[in-house]
């Protein structure tokens, strides 16, 4: 008989008043075995205290029900058919306040095509792990901005901004505030500039282009700057700039805002300075 | 302004003598000096129902797992004992590992016993009277034919009889008054003046017949090889 491979989710939820469960590991069935991981674990069943994560209110009952769901699925190390249905029954009805295992789903495919540890890490690291700081710095464009704008003494200057925040209506009764990385300002807003990085290695092109370009165009709508004075800084060489996705984000940012690829320095320098 | 999360509830289909239940037993368990929250009956302003307010039973602020009793027989044999023989005075069979918990993690560790809506008049409706005439002289926590419900989740765990003699002299000296006047408050709670002093009956009979009872069931205490209470 062809199993499939199937997973179980176990959940914590701090407050169940609030109700707002967040998930704390997997198990999976593949080939005829069961494989767990929790979060806080070292190794199976060995829980590090200083790993737990914050969110968990309760680390001796969080140790516990992690030693209650190890001991249940050692009892059917290699359940399949009707046993492992046993299993995940009594898995979920044990679910109890703020503890509970829930159904995840099915892999398709045959299960013995999927190593049970393999397929629980990859689970594990896609529903369960916390995502990694976001990392959506570009070096060269960070590089670039702060060596021109310590050339050109701006942080002296008294009318250079930055990480400046401007309130932009946005819709009708809504109202967003918005973080520039930087803004020029004598009297009155003359510049905005948003540096947009497109060398991030975490967070989608797309969201990072469409984020500044939604600022971008919002504040120009509103007239708090105009187009050309609304600058978008980017980096990207020559080789960079033969790929379609950064293609497709210069022609969205110079599409509300005037575009200044820092690669070019020229434009870097035309870009920064003051009148 | 202090808030105290508490556990409530209230006759229903299923249980419905289950205030009234857990009125008499959880007293008679915290009298015995088991560990069973303090609780109370809680009128509503508003509404005829009552409800059973107990104090959160969590030991940790979080829910414990259900509760591995073969660890806890070994942990707290003396505690497991008395549970046990507690549920057999009120012939509860509805002893699980989830209405029994214990965090192992402080020394001594901690148990905490709950949930005994279904013990005494049971758990079908107008049958109270019934079930305490059935079971007057049972073990009632096997799971037998006539007492149902689920075998008790210590009964194949207790190893060892040195505990019980300390457990029975307790629960033989639960007073007259204790049990009467517990009783009494039951009518209006959900049960008739009938089936209050039913319970009376039973629970004076069987808190001097324990001994006798257990001996009469020394089988259904597996873990059990050799007894010294009963050559």
């Amino acid at each position: 008989m062809n199993e499939t491979c199937r997973y179980l989710v176990a959940k914590y939820i701090s407050d169940l008043h609030r109700m707002e469960p967040r998930n704390v590991g997997v198990i999976v069935w593949a080939a005829g075995c069961v494989h767990a991981r929790f979060l806080g674990e070292k190794a199976p069943g060995e829980v590090d205290g200083r790993s737990i994560p914050a969110f968990v209110t309760n680390m001796g009952a969080y140790k516990q029900w992690i030693d209650f769901w190890r001991q249940q699925l050692s009892g059917n190390p290699s359940a399949s058919g009707k046993r492992l249905q046993r299993c995940v029954d009594a898995l979920k009805e044990s679910s109890h306040g703020n503890f509970c295992v829930v159904d995840g789903g099915m892999i398709l495919g045959k299960a013995e095509g999927y190593d049970p540890i393999e397929l629980a890490d990859s689970l594990f690291q896609r529903i369960v792990e916390p995502p990694l700081a976001e990392d959506a710095s570009d070096s060269d464009l960070d590089q670039v901005a702060d060596e021109t704008i310590r050339q050109l003494r701006l942080t002296q200057n008294a009318h250079f901004h930055s990480r400046y925040q401007v309130a932009c209506a946005v819709a009708p009764n809504v109202t967003e505030n918005f973080e520039f990385s930087h803004a020029y300002k004598n009297g009155v807003l003359k510049r905005l500039y948003q540096r947009v990085p497109l060398a991030g290695k975490r967070t989608p092109l797309r969201r990072v282009v469409h984020d500044s370009a939604w600022m971008l165009e919002k504040v120009v709508r509103q007239g708090i700057v105009a187009h050309d004075q609304a600058i978008a800084l980017v980096y990207a060489n020559e080789q960079q700039r033969q790929d379609a996705a950064i293609s497709w984000s210069f022609g969205v940012l110079s599409s509300v805002a005037r575009l200044v690829n820092l690669a070019h320095p020229e434009e870097c320098i035309a870009a920064f300075a003051l009148e | 302004m202090v808030s105290i999360p508490g556990v409530a509830k209230k006759n229903c289909t299923k249980a419905p003598y289950c205030v009234p239940n857990e009125v008499v037993c959880g007293e008679i368990g915290r009298y015995l000096g088991l560990p069973v929250p303090p609780a109370g009956v809680s009128y509503p302003p508003k509404g005829n129902d009552l409800f059973y307010a107990s104090l959160d039973f969590n030991l940790t602020g979080n829910t414990l797992p259900p509760v591995n009793v073969t660890k806890c027989v070994n942990a707290l044999p003396e505690e497991s004992t008395g549970v046990l023989l507690f549920d057999i005075l009120i012939a509860n069979a509805d002893r699980h590992g989830r209405n029994l918990s214990v965090d192992f993690l402080p020394k001594p560790p901690r148990m905490n016993v709950f949930d005994h809506g279904h013990a005494l008049f049971g758990s079908v409706s107008g049958q109270g009277v019934a079930r305490l005439a059935k079971l007057r002289d049972r073990l009632g926590i096997s799971a037998g034919s006539r007492t149902a419900g689920n075998r008790h989740c210590l009964l194949d765990q207790v190893s060892t009889d040195a505990h019980f003699g300390h457990w029975i002299d307790r629960i033989r000296q639960i007073p007259d008054y204790a049990i009467e006047d517990l009783c009494a408050e039951l009518p209006g709670l959900g049960c008739a003046e009938a089936e209050a002093s039913a319970a009376v009956d039973f629970l004076k009979y069987r808190r001097v017949r324990l001994s006798q009872i257990i001996e009469d069931n020394k089988l259904e205490f597996t873990g059990i090889r050799s007894w010294r209470l009963f050559r």
